[in-house]
């Protein structure tokens, strides 16, 4: 190990944990090592076990398990026997055998230190708090070492991801904010099992572990599951571009842009989840659409629209056969996802196709096609406040806005990602703006 | 016994039969109830009279709520296999309390963690003896689920007071993360089965032929007895396998037929670049090689050239085997066709039945084929 590489920060808190240790050891009493090690292996075993949602600070079993050792420990052996475990358990909640087999050595010290030290201010908040009341033991002193351990936790974790990630402490604390129930939950479960251990001795804690353990199996082939339909829907993004390869990359914006307003309107994550997949497939009518058809220049005969009619309406017969596609059925009929003024619902179905709606007219516009170039942002949104109210519903258009402008992005002329080249070049205004009619040389010049 | 401690044990009860109409269903079919776990722990709990009148409210309750949900899960074998396991539970636990030690003493609970166990695999026994199991029941998805079952079970059974409400917890998690699971499989096989459909509606292949060739190889998977998730992914191949369709131009498309192998490369793209599973990718992609024949291959070819040829005519299906019989001569997939063939004749319904599976659409559907058609037939004109 490369001692020169250790960041001053990680040595500095390795160092206050073993002076933390050794202070313990001196001042307070011998934890019982067998107890000590059952702890702290199924501390170790938990933590290497967790299954982690994607992208998001999570507050693991391990921490249950803690607040369980302290209140056993402190209950059976004594409170002055908890501080020096409460350190040594968390010590082994810090040690991830991955990330030791990749050698970050300088995150191996900083999660083996600030696990330990939350644990141990935990210890001694339990230790500080118990007795000071009848029955403090069985609620009020645990919970003072779940306050202990998430005050110190998180007041090392806002330093940390400015030093090592650049992240503000305000944005680490927006990442950990939605975690702090879990602190609460798991902490009322580790009184629980700590409880039911004094109950019915170590006993008890495999017959609460086998259970937890098939979840976590069956969470995990959940998330593998997720994972698979995830690339299922990706299937279907891939067959609509192959199909009209001329809108590559529009579904993927479409959902972008759709979670923008979602997030902006307040949707629950499991809403923005709904949501970016029926944005992802809100083009799924042009699969059953020949694909003659769907790129003929000209105008259609009325019996080729009667085809491609009739294809729309079986295309919506099976989307609303699938429960998460439903909400697609507006955006993909064109029959409803446009606002009518009077006419407004505020269910979330509703609201999923007005943003939808929104979204594709705006990616619609800053795109180059066939018929068309791209339109500049600034155009690309007079149109959509233009017809806000009339056509779009204006609380998705304003979202809309507010989230592009900001995150500071451009889309438009001279921004576009996925540029198509097309033999003849499209001219700069023309019709086909998503429903929007003909847009004309002065309108752009206007806007 | 009191008044008032019937009254309480026809409340447990009744309890108790609202968690037996409560099932964990498995990953991949079949499903165990939930109160198993309860019945067990109040057979431990009680004695042997007051677990009789428990049981008596808890099998009514659970009849009364699966009859007003509307839903066929009671039987009256389901109910009989009932009424044996919790009497084999109920005499498991009078042989287990004449030995248990007294409660807070050395030993007490280990002997209770092992009498427990023993009710427990009286009940579960008596249920998995005589109770009713699907074709997808598999003892792999069974076997972590009684393991939860039994260990909740004994943490109901041993704890007292207010301790005894957390003990419920993790059965509870079991029984929401295996729901959490069923929920996350349904989307994705119907999202699955949108996806195969989709060659269907825009005119590439026979309307249902994915959904038919689905329920053909599903079959043949069961009797060849593949593995649960290699039989899973030839269903998925099956259902994917022309999806590739949509990638190919309308001028390069020949006919649908799996040997088409601009289809199954296309298919196999799709599939790879967009991450899907990478066994189904190779399946779609193995298809493109005439001669590459291995156990699962042979199904795919034989179900979807089977449903080529019989199609939602099951008449047609002894002339397609005899057809599939002389294409099969001298290779691999010539045992397959002797399985379907035996399918066939053992039941009489096995067609029609993979014919009415293939026929997810509407009128709709017939409809906008005719207009197609009708363009197509004026444009030749």
């Amino acid at each position: 190990m490369n001692l020169r590489r250790l960041p001053a920060f990680e040595i500095a808190l390795t160092s206050l944990f073993f002076v933390a240790v050794a202070i313990a050891a001196l001042a307070g009493g011998r934890p019982p090592w067998a107890v000590l090690a059952l702890f702290a292996g199924l501390v170790f075993a938990t933590e290497n076990a967790a299954v982690m949602m994607p992208s998001s600070i999570t507050v693991s079993p391990g921490f249950m398990l803690e607040i369980a050792a302290v209140t056993v420990l402190a209950d059976a052996y004594g409170t002055s026997t908890v501080a020096l475990a409460a350190l040594l358990i968390g010590a082994a909640e810090g040690l991830r055998v991955k990330i030791l087999r990749q050698r970050r050595w300088s995150l191996v010290a900083f999660n083996f230190s600030q696990f330990a030290l939350s644990s141990g201010a935990a210890g001694l908040a339990f230790s500080a708090t118990n007795g000071a009341a009848p029955g403090a033991s069985v609620v009020f002193a645990p919970l003072a070492a779940v306050c202990a351990y998430a005050v110190v936790n998180i007041g090392l974790l806002l330093p940390y991801g400015e030093l090592r990630y650049d992240q503000s402490p305000r944005a680490t604390w927006n990442d950990i904010r939605p975690a702090l129930p879990n602190f609460v939950a798991f902490g009322l479960l580790g009184i629980l099992v700590g409880r039911m251990y004094l109950e019915l001795g170590a006993l008890a804690l495999p017959l609460i572990l086998v259970p937890a353990a098939i979840a976590r199996a069956t969470f995990s082939s959940y998330l593998d599951l997720r994972r698979a339909h995830d690339a299922a829907v990706s299937v279907f993004v891939r067959a609509i571009e192959a199909k009209d390869r001329y809108t590559a990359g529009h579904s993927e914006r479409v959902a972008k842009f759709a979670v923008y307003i979602g997030e902006e309107m307040a949707f629950t994550p499991a809403q923005l989840e709904h949501l970016r997949y029926a944005a992802l497939m809100h083009d799924i009518g042009k699969l059953a659409v020949p694909s003659s058809l769907l790129n003929k220049p000209g105008k259609l005969t009325p019996e080729e629209y009667d085809v491609v009619r009739r294809h729309n309406d079986v295309c919506i017969d099976i989307l609303t056969r699938v429960d998460f596609l439903r909400s697609t059925v507006p955006a993909a009929s064109d029959k409803h996802a446009h606002f009518a003024a009077g006419d407004e619902r505020d269910d979330i179905e509703a609201l999923e196709a007005y943003a939808i709606a929104v979204c594709d007219a705006f990616d619609a516009m800053t795109s180059t096609r066939s018929y068309r170039k791209a339109l500049s942002q600034t155009v690309a949104f007079a149109e959509l406040r233009d017809k806000s109210g009339s056509q779009f519903h204006p609380a998705s258009v304003e979202a809309l806005i507010r989230a592009i402008e900001k995150r500071g992005e451009h889309y438009g002329d001279g921004f576009e990602e996925d540029v198509e080249h097309f033999a003849v070049a499209p001219p700069v205004v023309g019709v086909g703006s998503a429903g929007l009619g003909d847009l004309l040389v002065e309108d752009v010049a206007s806007a | 016994m009191s008044a008032t401690d019937v009254s309480l044990l026809v409340a447990l009860g009744a309890l108790v039969g609202v968690t037996l109409t409560l099932r964990i269903q498995l990953p991949r079919g079949g499903s165990i109830p939930m109160g198993h776990a309860v019945v067990i722990a109040v057979a431990f709990q009680l004695s042997f009279a007051p677990f009789v009148l428990v049981c008596a409210s808890a099998l009514t309750t659970a009849l009364v709520v699966s009859g007003a949900r509307g839903r066929n899960e009671w039987s009256g074998r389901d109910a009989v296999v009932a009424v044996l396991g919790m009497a084999a539970a109920g005499l498991a636990a009078v042989a287990v309390h004449r030995h248990l030690p007294v409660r807070g003493s050395d030993g007490w609970a280990q002997a209770s963690l092992l009498g427990v166990m023993a009710i427990g695999s009286a009940h579960v026994t008596v249920d998995l003896a005589l109770g009713r199991r699907s074709a997808a029941w598999s003892w792999r998805a069974a076997a972590p689920v009684y393991a939860a079952l039994i260990s909740s079970a004994a943490l109901i059974a041993m704890a007292t007071g207010w301790l005894l409400v957390f003990a419920a917890l993790p059965l509870m998690i079991t029984w929401y993360s295996f729901e959490r699971y069923a929920a996350a499989r349904r989307t994705y096989e119907q999202t699955i089965q949108a996806l195969g459909i989709v060659p269907e509606l825009a005119g590439h292949v026979a309307i249902g032929h994915g959904e038919r060739t689905a329920a053909y190889a599903r079959a043949l998977a069961i009797a060849v007895e593949l593995p649960p998730e290699r039989r899973e992914h030839v269903v998925i191949a099956a259902r994917l396998h022309h999806v590739g369709h949509v990638a190919v131009p309308d001028c390069e498309e020949t006919r649908p037929s799996i040997e088409d192998s601009l289809v199954a490369t296309a298919s196999a793209k799709i599939l790879r670049v967009s991450g899907f599973l990478p066994e189904i990718a190779d399946l779609v992609e193995a298809l493109a090689a005439p001669d590459a024949d291995d156990a699962i291959l042979a199904i795919l070819r034989v179900a979807s050239a089977f449903d080529d040829l019989v199609g939602e005519a099951p008449d047609r299906a002894r002339g397609a085997l005899a057809i599939l019989d002389g294409r099969a001569e001298g290779r691999a997939w010539s045992r397959v066709v002797d399985t379907l063939r035996s399918l066939v004749e053992t039941d009489a319904a096995f067609v029609e039945s993979a014919i009415a599976e293939g026929a997810p659409l509407t009128a709709a559907a017939a409809a906008a084929h005719t207009a197609r058609a009708t363009v197509a037939a004026g444009a030749t004109a």
